[in-house]
């Protein structure tokens, strides 16, 4: 080692208060995410996805336009299928009763339009808001439990503390950067699906509806309330990476919590309902206590938006979201969840010593 | 009367006394014997206060822990812990493994939480949040091993460290990366991955952050393990260059070598609780003197007893005695213990006269300059060396089994 140079240049001096430093931390929890490997594999499993399912719809678009098609070339009038012996007659043909082959063609024009329509702007919103929660919610989770784990398996937490980082701001760190994150992927899928909607809708027929200063607020709103759902999702990540001081507690117990929301609380339900011979609908009350159920209350409030902007800013006439939970319950039980999963993790990194 | 000034000295007893040494178990020749197990760093209270305490050497306090403690569960790591870190010391905390060294330094930055006691730093608790945060702002440390992200190059974990250290992330942060990475020697390995550096290079890397922040005071938890040769002699003149610029470093090491080099000043620690603390010269010179072996395990405790009654009537330039355990590989009585006569040592000829009036003849009598290792494994081995004979059925009466057995003859 060559040693301490003789003139050296100055340190910079620490700058900026609390604040400043723990968004200089957001900034840097950033930074690592989109530095590893594993955020790159996760947005290209999402992007991947996301074409997928664009490319399933519009094949399932040609298929139904080839439908449409073929039986506007073979039908001016109802075909005859076979004929009858009456007799020493001559054969009688008979016609088929309407709807006995198939959909009629008006019910294949609308479920053309609904295809068209789901790659319309901005109902493609709805569409790509549910995408995002379901596969973006599992993706975020484990990029959350990594980020959150990965401090106390690489020992960086202890550097960070070392350095006069508190505890109060490692935690903040990591909850703007997930933040940001859940802003960012829930963002970014939008645009995706604003540019999607642009593109293929009016190529399918769709009519893209011009969007009021008022609308554009509300799908504002949309994108909040999607990335509220991915947010929450990796603060449970956060918290059991934080209790379980590892990135596999992180993941495995998010996407575990994840999944008990979706098929063991239905199956705890139903065989509740089974055991106690009540209705499984006298068990929807549970649900309220769970933020699964309450996020999708949120998240059907605000899908109603893009529904009727595309109405023309009216109530839409078909295609309501109907949810047993208000968006307001669910908004406050969110927040609710929200400062448990935060507070909880501050009580435990508060309380607890770092020693790995 | 036996004459104190020395011990007196090593007690802090010393009126106008200026370093500070702390000795498990003082014995002095013709004094009273200092109670076993308390600590006997003077000032001890004193050094809660504002004012440096009396035996300061003048310079400001940078850490002081006061009676601090951490217990894992019922298992005591620390123990009742005072240190003193003055300003410019090159501190050395030693002992072996499981002694509670990375535990204290993990207390003094704040990575865990005393169960007892508290951590100063810079005149600021560490129980106060604003003040830690303020006072390891001016702190460079490695703890354990260096931790980085290995999935980002050198550059790019410093500037990490100063986001943690609050820098501005401005071209003059780069520049100061840049700078400490020359002085490691890292700027060709400036873009690989943390992941891909050898220990060597890690450790370098740590050293570098340590050196980020330039910072007031540095904490170095082994920052030779994994250097080959060259790179300790570098870390060595690093550590040299850093004391020359008035930077106060605490360094944490199982070298006792390179301890006794570069360090100031030193603390012991066994099964954490402080064993000795103090300037490395005068713990050294406390355990130099005159050394007389006995080939007859009985006359070890006769010559202590003919060397207490001179010193109380015809020489009282003798000072003190003590049993002291040979050298690995040294010459050895059968019950594997030497007499350590504190005295000047050109009087040799005259102790070993004095023993010979009373028919007890030392099989050697040699000058014995002590080193820090062996200062160290004295205090720290708490049983006896595989080389002691168990033919000495005396010496677990008179010596009780804890290290360190510094014994008064009967007064």
């Amino acid at each position: 080692m060559p040693g301490i140079p003789q003139k050296s240049i100055a340190t910079p001096a620490a700058s900026g208060g609390w604040l400043g430093h723990t968004w200089r931390l957001v900034r840097w929890n950033v930074r690592l995410a989109r530095r590893r490997l594993m955020s790159k594999i996760l947005l290209s499993i999402l992007l991947a996805g996301f074409a997928l399912l664009i490319g399933a719809l519009l094949l399932l678009y040609l298929f139904i336009s080839s439908a449409v098609t073929s039986s506007q070339l073979s039908s001016p009038a109802p075909t005859p299928i076979s004929t009858v012996q009456q007799g020493e007659g001559t054969p009688v043909p008979i016609t088929p009763p309407p709807g006995a082959t198939g959909p009629s063609q008006a019910e294949i024009q609308q479920e053309k339009q609904q295809f068209a329509s789901l790659l319309t702007f901005p109902e493609d919103f709805v569409l790509v808001g549910g995408y995002t929660t379901f596969l973006g919610t599992i993706l975020i989770c484990i990029l959350a439990g990594a980020l959150a784990g990965n401090e106390y398996s690489f020992g960086t937490q202890r550097l960070a503390l070392s350095y006069g980082v508190s505890r109060a701001q490692v935690l903040a760190g990591q909850v703007g950067a997930l933040a940001v994150l859940a802003l960012s992927v829930a963002g970014g899928m939008l645009i995706l699906g604003v540019l999607v909607g642009l593109t293929f809708g009016p190529l399918l027929g769709g009519v893209i509806p011009t969007i009021p200063p008022a609308g554009l607020l509300q799908l504002i709103g949309f994108w909040l309330v999607v990335s509220l759902y991915l947010f929450a999702y990796a603060l449970i990540a956060l918290l059991l990476a934080t209790l379980g001081r590892s990135t596999v507690a992180g993941i495995a117990g998010s996407l575990g919590y994840l999944l008990f929301e979706s098929i063991g609380l239905p199956i705890i339900i139903a065989v509740a309902a089974l055991l106690s011979g009540f209705s499984s609908t006298d068990f929807t009350g549970l649900q309220a206590f769970f933020l699964g159920p309450n996020l999708s209350g949120l998240l059907s409030g605000v899908s109603q938006s893009p529904l009727d902007l595309a109405a023309g800013g009216t109530s839409s006439s078909g295609g309501t979201i109907v949810n047993p939970i208000s968006g307001l319950q669910g908004l406050l039980v969110l927040l609710l969840y929200c400062t448990a999963f935060i507070g909880l993790s501050y009580l435990v990194l508060r309380k607890r010593d770092v020693t790995t | 009367m036996w004459h104190l000034a020395k011990y007196q000295r090593l007690l802090h007893l010393h009126s106008d006394g200026k370093h500070g040494i702390m000795l498990p178990v003082a014995v002095r020749l013709g004094g009273k014997r200092a109670k076993k197990g308390v600590c006997r760093h003077m000032d001890v209270q004193s050094m809660a206060g504002a004012a440096p305490p009396a035996n300061a050497p003048g310079r400001p306090v940078v850490l002081r822990t006061e009676r601090l403690a951490k217990h894992f569960g019922r298992l005591p790591a620390v123990t009742n812990l005072n240190l003193e870190v003055y300003q410019g010391d090159v501190f050395g905390l030693l002992g072996p493994n499981g002694s509670g060294k990375t535990t204290t330094l993990r207390m003094v930055l704040g990575l865990i939480w005393p169960t007892e006691g508290q951590v100063v730093l810079f005149g600021s608790p560490m129980s106060d949040d604003r003040q830690r945060r303020a006072a390891l702002q001016r702190i460079g440390a490695i703890v354990e091993q260096p931790a980085f992200y290995p999935y980002l190059n050198a550059r790019e974990n410093l500037l990490g460290v100063a986001t943690f250290a609050g820098m501005p992330l401005n071209a003059a942060t780069q520049a100061r990366i840049d700078e400490v990475l020359m002085q490691v020697g890292l700027v060709p390995r400036g873009k690989d991955a943390y992941k891909k550096y050898s220990l060597g290079m890690k450790q370098r890397l740590g050293i570098a952050a340590a050196l980020l922040t330039r910072p007031e005071f540095i904490v170095l938890d082994e920052p030779t393990n994994g250097l080959d040769p060259a790179g300790m002699v570098e870390v060595r003149a690093l550590i040299g260059q850093l004391a020359q610029r008035g930077i106060t470093v605490l360094l944490s090491s199982h070298l006792l070598h390179e301890v006794q080099q570069v360090c100031t000043r030193v603390a012991i620690l066994n099964r954490g609780t402080l064993v000795a603390q103090g300037e490395v010269a005068q713990l050294l010179a406390a355990q130099s003197g005159i050394q007389l072996g006995f080939s007859q395990p009985e006359q070890l405790s006769t010559a202590a007893s003919i060397l207490q009654e001179a010193a109380a009537t015809s020489a009282p330039w003798l000072r003190a005695t003590r049993y002291i355990r040979p050298e690995p590989g040294a010459w050895m009585p059968p019950g594997g213990w030497l007499l350590l006569v504190d005295a000047p040592q050109e009087r040799a000829a005259e102790i070993n006269a004095l023993l010979g009036a009373r028919g007890i003849y030392a099989a050697e009598v040699r000058r014995r300059e002590a080193s820090l290792e062996q200062f160290f494994l004295e205090l720290t081995s708490g049983q006896p060396a595989p080389q002691m004979s168990p033919a000495f059925p005396q010496m677990p009466a008179m010596f009780p089994p804890a290290h360190a057995r510094q014994i008064a003859p009967q007064e």
